[in-house]
């Protein structure tokens, strides 16, 4: 049997492991369609039921639906990134998941797909969708449409903060985030996802020390600091720095995962 | 075909083993017996690469374990003593990962099932302790490893299924094929085994074979005053351990024996280390 990286058995690995967690993901995202379905709905019941517009009171009732599903969205997406790599410290599953017959690499990859691509991407289409279902059903611009209308304003107005490199720069270091917490699920044994979020609190105290300090002593060094970071030069700065960290991240997880013992 | 050098490992608290050597051939069926706490669990998660030795080396089907490379995985399966299969049928289970096994064999696993009285079509989920782990043996001797490591396998097995456990057992084994059964329940490898490894006090006090041990051995019915490496006193009378002198043959008694090995350390490896 080939000991080195095997695309075949990778995939008998993914839909082998998939089959196992089958119940948990569709409850995952079962529970996620449910609860946007249901936010949704309750932001506009006066609509559904007695009528009237959707755009009264400056459009609560698709602005704040929208900011309810994104915080679901970043909570499960953080949540289930924490959960990458739980069988391996569970003690009933750890010695099956250690021993079966799949290169470290495989299993690394399998869980970083899993959880950093295919779930977020499973829940961003599935909000998606139904804001374009309820957009459809009550009458106002869905998100796409928004978004790709404030995209082309964005790009052609080269001047304006938000560049598409500042975009993307904002989005490798979310990418760099998530993978912070690919990191966390691999490094401490228990509460994952708590000890993280303390993790990443305190590896952020010299940022907000730096911040206050430099707002309180000298507001025009933080308003250029601000400006300079929407600036081209900044935002590569961003996206050198995103790209950077997100590769410590992930081999900082790959070097604990390969080194993994079960010592429950 | 399992070798152990100088190993020393220790979890926080402290150092388990020191200086450990332990060789294990290819073909038998090995009873690991020692006390609780004694290091059993620990030994066997070595040898599989789930714990790293400190210092040492451990060699395995001329691999090292701790780099856990599919090659070596696909020929050792490890039976824990507490395990979660997931919400899925013998069918469907064996379907997901028979695959990563070369050697496994659907037939032999439908065969092992009905042996062992396990429903097939049942969900892992709805059985009971004791049919999850009939059903989880099953799947492990199927996959035809030439290591096959088991922890506990009995606990939790009602009388028959003991039985057919060690029926099974037997069936399966052959020149190819090293069966690693560690317990503290010594009556359950009675008939079954043909080498002991005993481990108490962080060192192997005994790896022998069942025929090297009743060569040394002998386990027999004493009078008051006969001498004895051990003895106890049962409603039977008095039966214990005595060094074979003889040369008369006499049927081994796990529990005589481990308890005779633990009480008398010294005189058991001076015994057999000859």
């Amino acid at each position: 049997m080939k000991d080195t990286f095997s695309w075949k058995r990778f995939g008998l690995f993914a839909r082998a492991e998939l089959a196992g967690e089958r119940r948990s993901l569709l409850l995952k995202l079962g529970g996620f369609v449910v609860f946007c379905m249901v936010i949704y709905m309750l932001w506009n019941i006066k609509v559904i039921f007695a009528g009237g517009t959707v755009d009264a009171g400056g459009g609560v009732g698709y602005v704040l639906p929208r900011l309810f599903v994104a915080m679901a969205m970043g909570f499960i997406v953080y949540f289930n990134l924490s959960g990458s790599f739980k069988r391996y410290f569970s003690k009933g599953r750890g010695s099956s998941a250690f021993m079966l017959p799949a290169a470290k690499s495989e299993k690394f990859l399998y869980a970083s797909l899993l959880n950093l691509i295919a779930v977020p991407a499973v829940l961003i289409v599935i909000a998606l969708l139904n804001d374009a279902l309820w957009a459809k059903l009550l009458g106002f611009d869905n998100i796409c449409s928004v978004m790709g209308e404030w995209w082309s304003r964005s790009i052609v107005r080269i001047n304006e903060p938000m560049t598409g490199l500042f975009l993307i720069a904002n989005i490798v270091s979310t990418f760099s985030g998530m993978a912070f917490f690919l990191a966390g699920a691999v490094v401490f044994r228990r509460h994952q996802f708590l000890l993280t979020l303390l993790a990443n609190f305190v590896l952020s105290i010299p940022v907000f020390v730096y911040m206050q300090v430099s707002v309180t002593t000298n507001p025009e060094s933080a308003i250029h600091l601000l400006s300079w970071m929407s600036s081209d030069t900044g935002s590569w700065v961003i996206l050198g720095t995103g790209v950077f960290f997100t590769l410590l991240w992930m081999y900082i997880a790959w070097r604990r995962f390969s080194t993994l013992q079960i010592t429950r | 075909m399992i070798t152990f050098k100088h190993v020393s490992f220790g979890y926080r608290g402290g150092r388990l083993f020191d200086d450990l050597n332990l060789d294990l051939k290819r073909g038998a069926i090995y009873g690991l017996l020692g006390k609780n706490g004694a290091g059993k669990t620990t030994l066997l998660k070595l040898m599989a690469g789930l714990l790293f030795p400190k210092k040492g080396e451990i060699s395995v089907l001329n691999r090292i374990p701790r780099k856990r490379e599919p090659g070596f995985l696909s020929q050792v399966f490890v039976l824990p003593e507490e395990f979660d299969l997931p919400r899925m049928n013998m069918d469907e289970y064996a379907r997901a990962y028979g695959g990563f096994y070369p050697d496994f064999s659907r037939e032999q696993l439908t065969n092992l099932m009905r042996e062992l009285e396990v429903p097939e079509v049942q969900k892992f989920h709805q059985m009971s302790f004791g049919q999850k782990k009939k059903a989880y043996i099953a799947f492990a001797i199927a996959c035809n490893t030439p290591l096959l490591i088991m922890d506990e396998p009995t606990n939790g097995l009602d009388i028959p299924s003991k039985s057919s456990f060690r029926r099974v057992i037997a069936s399966v084994a052959n020149e190819e094929r090293t069966i690693i059964v560690s317990t503290h329940q010594v009556r359950d490898l009675d008939q079954l085994i043909d080498s002991v490894v005993v481990l108490d006090g962080s060192e192997i006090l005994l790896n022998a074979t069942t025929a090297e041990i009743t060569d040394k051995l002998q386990f027999v019915h004493l009078e008051e005053n006969d001498p004895a490496l051990y003895a106890e006193q049962t409603i039977h009378g008095r039966w214990g351990v005595q060094v074979n002198d003889s040369g008369a043959e006499s049927p081994l008694d796990m529990e005589l024996l481990f308890n005779a090995a633990v009480a008398n350390r010294q005189a058991i490896k001076q015994l057999f280390n000859r």
